[in-house]
């Protein structure tokens, strides 16, 4: 295949730490390594800050997501494969095929790493090649190379293939990132996976990938990653790591895991059920929570992230019965374990885990296909489609069997699977009949992590609706710091005061109540999405910053500063992640996102909770509207469009942006 | 007592004893070797030179990898061994990204040499010792130095090239020959201490 070229470096100075930047033309098959230009660098920081300023910049609201002219942006931040505390996330970005707009998702294990260690931190994938490719980096060089051997594997079989094959003395220095039969055949929200058991999903990357003929990504490096002032870093990293560690001794253990346990009757984690009908999921305990789990575990972490002191990979492992044989990482997961277990009804683990791993090998983002099999089985218990209609499928709700199935179906884009493929969205457009009112998703995307928002935590969920991606909170706040734990609060906090006091000290309110009440939310959410933005363009895992609430703006600025030799303070932390969301909120403004999709599934606001302890509870559209205003209003943006505002974006430094939106008449007043 | 060893360059033929030695010692996983020997050609003909490096572990006195470690697996054993306890380990690869000299692996799955046959039954008894999921790497033997006996590499060295003793013993054969001769360490620009070093 065509060359590989090297760009000199211009006479500005190098920021350290940053590895070059690739752009792989997969239509002309040119390659070209270069510096990463310094004032990108420092204006955008990495990891989500590139993917997002690049997608803005090259992929307007007139490309289709499956065209060439679409791109895959993979960036590292810059923490990214330092020993600083869970340093190991990379950033896809794209355009997403299910949404449409913004698709931007996160991924850990080593891969990312492996990638620094070569001399790279971020590549461009442009254009769509004639036959399938695999791109292959080592150590400062990158080639395309011809993928017509692996093309038709599942993830698991590429990554195998590719390790035995590009270095048999040692395959496992070779990390690859794969997409499987999924991405293959265009399903619209495909993942690609890296490591076997990471992926960075919700964006749709994988079918992009599949588009543009690229199976996979093999990498290997051997380079060491060095701090400018390596011992003021190594402080940092051991005071972050400490409070981590401190902070998962009060927290349950196994990542978030024993959650589970708290799923009704009586518990504070209430699991949807059969699609958001109901909260009741009978006999759960004994088959779903992380207790029944804990039997199956095999006591050691499987493919944990690089450099993670409080990992969530633990290992399980299926020995007897149908599912024998079966492994899972991350066994305790809730998400997983919410959206099979509850949203589909699957009620047994080892049935569960199969789905996991059949997503993993296909490729498949695991929240999407879940709520997609959900949507068709709530249409299936309504009448709506027959079993004929579904190639035969008894969709009933758990019925194990029929959901595998199905999967296959929609990996392979056959039949009834063919149509499921096309996200619960479209589907419904295809399948008519009224079916419409049964799709679960926000901005386009399948709601995940199963949290009601008519019963469930308040900070939680308007995370949920603020989202730019849609569909979950994964980016904003996917955390506990709504949950009272009163060995680690407020006091343990790494936040200003100003913002503690307006989202913690609510008159009235105890600390324990103070998930349920709006009052205060606006301030809370707004402060994490800032600093989960911050989190993922810096290339660390969210986990420590929200799930255990350990780290923040001062550790972040002392990792930064060290490892970059760029002084910052913890206050401009906070700006760049205001930027940095910003710029992901101007890029839906521009698709054509409004206020109008900051909004829930119907269901939301029309049924109220039929049974459970929580029954009877509904959202309420005005004090929702409420909390929105308030919303708007701290971020800037305009309360009646819900748009950027021109002032805003520019005390941000995103001039250009605020003159291009303003322009296309997308800027509020 | 400070453990190290000394490699006369001068003495090694690149037989490949210490590799195979160590890997019989330790049964170690496929692909996976504790002492490695790197051979490289260097010059043009017709003056080309071939050049021996067996390396290990160097067991620093500074080890970047006991610094990284998040959860202590990485530690300081008895005499400045630097050993990794797999029941404290969890895998995250901090301490392969820290060590300057790649002497670290991962156990990521259970392969065996003869591949769908399974494993031999030594396979069975020696890997267990190196539970998957887990970082390995060379201890210099330690439970052999328990039984008072050297590392399977310096037992088994053919050239007699390497020489195992107390650094802290200016009486010992291995501070006596970094004195008299011309010795070097990898990578000392690291600023870890290495306690392998190299003659000329």
């Amino acid at each position: 295949m065509s060359g590989f070229k090297v760009r000199m470096a211009d006479s500005r100075e190098k920021i350290h730490g940053y590895g070059k930047r690739l752009d792989v033309n997969l239509s002309s098959g040119e390659i070209v390594a270069s510096e990463i230009d310094p004032d990108f660098a420092r204006g955008f920081v990495g990891g989500m800050g590139f993917g997002c300023k690049i997608l803005y910049d090259e992929v307007g609201p007139d490309v289709d997501p499956f065209s060439p002219a679409n791109l895959v942006a993979i960036a590292n931040g810059p923490l990214t494969g330092t020993n600083s505390v869970c340093g190991s996330r990379t950033e896809v970005t794209t355009k997403h095929p299910l949404t449409g707009h913004l698709g931007s998702g996160n991924t850990g294990g080593v891969w990312g790493t492996a990638l620094k260690r070569a001399g790279f931190d971020l590549i461009v994938i442009r254009g769509s090649a004639v036959t399938p490719v695999y791109l292959r980096i080592s150590d400062g060089t990158c080639e395309l190379r011809d993928a017509g051997h692996l093309w038709g594997g599942n993830t698991y079989e590429t990554s195998r293939t590719l390790e035995h094959e590009l270095d048999p003395l040692n395959p496992s220095r070779v990390k690859v990132m794969a997409i499987g039969k999924a991405g293959e055949n265009l399903v619209r929200f495909a993942c690609a996976m890296n490591d076997d058991h990471h992926c960075a999903a919700r964006n749709g990357a994988g079918a992009v990938m599949g588009s543009k003929k690229l199976k996979a990504i093999a990498v290997s490096g051997t380079g060491l990653v060095r701090a400018a002032r390596p011992e003021q870093f190594q402080e940092a990293v051991i005071e972050a790591r400490q409070r981590a560690l401190a902070c998962e001794k009060v927290r349950p253990q196994w990542g978030t895991g024993k959650y589970t346990n708290n799923v009704d009757p009586q518990g504070t984690f209430y699991c949807p059920a059969k699609n958001y009908q109901s909260e009741v999921n009978p006999g759960w305990k004994g088959t779903r929570d992380a207790d029944t789990a804990s039997k199956y575990l095999t006591g050691k972490m499987v493919s944990p992230c690089h450099a993670c002191p409080i990992p969530c990979f633990t290992a399980a492992e299926v020995k007897e019965g149908e599912y024998a044989g079966v492994t899972a990482s991350r066994a305790h997961h809730p998400g997983v374990v919410l959206d099979w277990g509850g949203k589909c009804g699957i009620n047994s683990l080892p049935a569960i885990w199969k789905c996991k791993q059949l997503c993993q090998q296909f490729g498949l983002d695991y929240a999407s296909a879940a709520g997609v099999v959900a949507f068709a089985m709530e249409l299936f218990q309504r009448e709506i489609i027959s079993k004929k209609d579904a190639d035969g499928l008894e969709l009933t709700w758990g019925n194990e069997h029929a959901v595998m199935q199905l999967m296959q179906k929609i990996a392979n884009r056959e039949g009834f699977g063919d149509v499921l493929a096309e996200g619960s969205a479209r589907a419904a457009r295809i399948i008519g009949k009224g079916s419409e009112k049964y799709v679960m998703a926000t901005k386009g995307m399948e709601m995940m992590q199963g949290i009601d928002p008519r019963s469930g935590r308040k900070g939680w969920c308007l995370g949920d609706l603020t989202s730019p991606r849609g569909g979950d909170n994964v980016k904003s706040t996917h955390g506990n710091f709504d949950r009272y734990q009163p060995d680690w609060w407020t006091d343990k906090f790494d936040m200003f005061e100003d913002v503690k006091k307006k989202a913690y000290d609510i008159p009235g309110v105890q600390p324990s109540d103070i998930d349920s009440t709006w009052t205060g939310k606006p301030s809370m959410v707004k402060w994490f999405e800032d600093l989960y933005t911050m989190a993922n363009a810096l290339g660390v895992c969210f986990f420590p910053v929200g799930m255990g609430p350990s780290m923040g703006p001062t550790h972040f600025s002392k990792l930064y500063s060290a490892y970059t030799g760029l002084d910052t303070t913890p206050e401009e932390i906070v700006m760049l992640g205001e930027k940095l969301f910003a710029v992901m909120k101007a890029y839906i403004s521009r698709e054509g996102l409004t206020r109008r999709d900051d909004a829930w599934p119907e269901r939301f606001y029309t049924e109220p909770l039929p049974d459970g302890p929580n029954k009877g509870a509904i959202v309420s559209v005005k004090e929702m509207s409420k909390v929105l205003d308030e919303y708007y209003e701290l971020r800037g943006w305009d309360k009646q469009s819900g748009l950027l505002t021109e002032k805003k974006l520019t005390s941000l430094g995103l001039g250009d942006i605020a003159k291009e939106l303003g322009a296309l008449g997308k800027l509020g007043a | 007592m400070r453990l190290g060893m000394v490699i006369d360059l001068k003495r090694c033929m690149g037989c490949y004893g210490c590799q195979m030695s160590c890997k019989a010692e330790h049964g170690t996983p496929p692909g996976v070797f504790f002492a490695r020997l790197l051979k490289r050609e260097t010059g043009k003909y017709p003056d080309l030179r071939r050049i021996l490096l067996p390396v290990l572990c160097n067991h620093c006195t500074d080890a970047p990898c006991v610094k990284v470690c998040p959860t202590a697996a990485s530690h300081y054993a008895e005499h400045g061994i630097v050993d990794i306890d797999p029941d404290k380990c969890v895998g995250c690869r901090a301490c392969m990204m820290a060590c300057p000299y790649n002497n670290r692996y991962f156990h990521d799955e259970k392969r065996n040499y003869f591949g769908d046959a399974g494993p031999t039954p030594y396979e069975v008894a020696r890997t267990q010792r190196h539970p998957v999921g887990t970082v390995m790497k060379c201890n210099f033997c330690r439970p052999r130095l328990a039984e008072g006996k050297e590392p399977a590499c310096v037992a088994n060295c053919a050239a007699r090239a390497r020489t195992f003793g107390d650094l802290d013993d200016a009486n010992s054969d291995i501070s006596r020959l970094i004195r008299e001769r011309t010795s070097f360490t990898l990578h000392p620009e690291a600023g870890t201490g290495p306690n392998v070093h190299y003659l000329e």
